[in-house]
């Protein structure tokens, strides 16, 4: 005993926090939550974005069709630039989902309570942005119904993936990346569904998600073996957050390309997928918050004042990233590396690097002044820079080292074409229409984590107070 | 039951409601002690200790089964 009270004195403890604001009940949780889904009639915004985000993934649909049908010459590729928007997309919308997996998995093995309210949307913002961001490379190919090949099945044809390629290593950190956070977000899923199933009105809606709910009764077997099971999934998820980005990093750091040949690129890409993510969360968020004013509850001030520190923590490892990268050129003392640095400066595209630098080294800073991260128009612009800016970092590293590479013969100036435009502008679309048909269809935050954390709360500050007030006191 | 009335209908299972986790752990508790074994608890949210309570420990999950009719019982 004498030797366990010791152990706990020196144990940094967690301060209790209530991450739920107002008065609120196990059923005015469902109501609100469920309400969202199950309310016949959504907002006028939610008809808007929807019917937007409808008309601009024609557009990519659009791009798709005539990519498919003409060949990859549509777009702005050529040589050098091999490489251009359609790997910078992926690599941004790759980075946009990790925020989802790091909150549902690794704040989840943290015990992080007040990740409760954010993981469903996050995640299921991870899912739509790997579909965006796979949709390129697999288009890439040029031949995109070939593009099974990339897997090794055993075939007539003798012809094998490249497995020292990691482009290789992709299709397989990709795939596994999808695999999982589909199967952890439906596992999650599996309790609210049943809970609209609970409170469906019509037949056929009551119908679909009871099949939906695979027999979700809420007894506690049930809750042990799910238990189990997203533990198991969150402890497999939780080496994806690095694994996934990091391979995606190798894409270029196995290159000899200079300014993609440096050892800083898997955990400089780790931070800014994180970066990007969660400034990606509160672009989606924040109005979220707004068309939905009764989830302000769930999601707090406190909510968005913790986001924004994570963002200025990640923006800080990557804006280190960009400092040792002029640094990593100039120690080298290689010609090219060096010239590599003159160009970001001084080059064609010098002022995509200094809008880079504002956006992701100098604008963040502001994260610094506590009343700027409960500020809800800052943190939108915020997010935005942020988004823009985690875009022109790749376009830094891509076509600025491939236009300027060894041979000055070989060198180049890459520029979008109408088609880069239409399909990337066209992914939003698809983005922004799948997010908005997922609030109708299923239940924006986690219900009964929320009642989880109602439960633990009125067992840290008691019944029948405001838990608000209370945990103010308890800092 | 043999002291139930014949025209009184058979009695299937009792079932009780309670406010707070706690209470429920503990009467899953003392239902499992007084030597029952077909019974569930039910929450909205997860409840720790509450499968302990029951005895529900096994964490096996077989390769074949038939679809557990228990909860009906």
């Amino acid at each position: 005993m004498a030797i366990n009270s010791i152990d706990s004195s020196k144990r940094t403890r967690l301060v209790p926090q209530n991450f739920i604001d107002g008065e609120h009940s196990y059923t005015t949780i469902s109501e609100i939550l469920a309400g969202v889904v199950l309310n016949p009639k959504p907002p006028t915004v939610w008809f808007v974005a929807t019917g937007l985000g409808f008309c601009v993934l024609n557009v990519m649909l659009l791009a798709v069709t005539y990519l498919v049908l003409t060949g990859t010459g549509v777009w702005g590729n050529n040589q050098p630039t091999a490489w251009a928007w359609d790997i910078v997309n992926f690599v941004w919308w790759i980075g946009i989902g990790h925020a989802g997996t790091l909150i549902s998995a690794i704040l989840l093995l943290m015990r992080q309570s007040w990740r409760n309210s954010i993981n469903r949307f996050a995640e299921a913002m991870t899912i739509f942005a790997v579909m965006c961001a796979g949709l390129y490379p697999l288009l890439h190919t040029g031949r995109p119904w070939l593009d099974y090949w990339l897997f090794p099945y055993a075939n007539t044809l003798g012809m094998w993936p490249q497995t020292r390629s990691p482009l290789e290593w992709d299709v397989f950190a990709v795939s596994t990346y999808f695999t999982i956070s589909l199967l952890f977000w439906f596992l999650g899923l599996i309790p609210d569904i049943a809970t609209l199933r609970d409170r469906a009105q019509h037949p056929l809606v009551k119908s679909i998600y009871g099949l939906a709910s695979m027999g979700w009764i809420g007894s506690a077997k049930h809750w042990f073996r799910y238990e189990q099971a997203y533990n198991i999934l969150a402890g497999i998820s939780a080496p994806l957050v690095l694994s996934v980005h990091t391979i995606v990093s190798f894409d270029f750091a196995v290159g000899i390309v200079p300014g993609w040949h440096t050892t800083i690129f898997p955990p400089y890409f780790v931070a800014g997928a994180v970066f990007a993510g969660f400034a990606m969360v509160l672009t989606f968020g924040l109005p979220l918050r707004s068309v939905y004013p009764q989830i302000k509850d769930f999601i707090t001030e406190k909510h968005l004042d913790w986001m924004a520190k994570i963002l200025l923590a990640t923006g800080l490892i990557v804006f280190y990233g960009y400092i040792l990268e002029m640094f990593y050129g100039w120690y080298s003392g290689n010609t090219y590396e060096l010239a590599l640095v003159y160009n970001r400066l001084f080059g064609p595209y010098k002022w995509f690097y200094y809008a880079l630098i504002f956006c992701n080294g100098i604008f963040p800073q502001l994260c610094w002044v506590p009343q700027l991260r409960r500020n809800v128009p800052f943190l939108f612009v915020l997010s935005i820079i942020v988004g823009i800016g985690m875009w022109l970092e790749r376009f830094v590293i891509i076509p600025m080292s491939l236009t300027r590479d060894f041979l000055t013969s070989s060198w180049g100036y890459y520029a979008p074409t109408e088609w880069d435009w239409a399909l990337f502008i066209g992914t939003m679309g698809f983005f922004v229409f799948l997010l908005f048909m997922f609030i109708k269809v299923l239940p924006i935050i986690n219900i009964f984590e929320m009642r989880d954390l109602l439960m633990k709360n009125h067992h840290q500050f008691g019944h029948g107070h405001d838990g608000h007030e209370n945990s103010e006191e308890a800092h | 039951m043999a002291h139930v009335a014949d025209e009184s209908p058979k009695l299937f299972g009792i079932v009780a409601e309670f406010d707070d986790p706690d209470v429920l752990i503990e009467a899953a508790t003392k239902t499992r002690v007084a030597g029952y074994r077909k019974f569930d608890a039910y929450s909205p949210m997860p409840v720790h200790g509450l499968a302990e309570a029951m005895h529900f420990e096994d964490v096996r999950i077989p390769w074949f089964r038939v679809p557990d009719l228990d909860c009906l019982d």
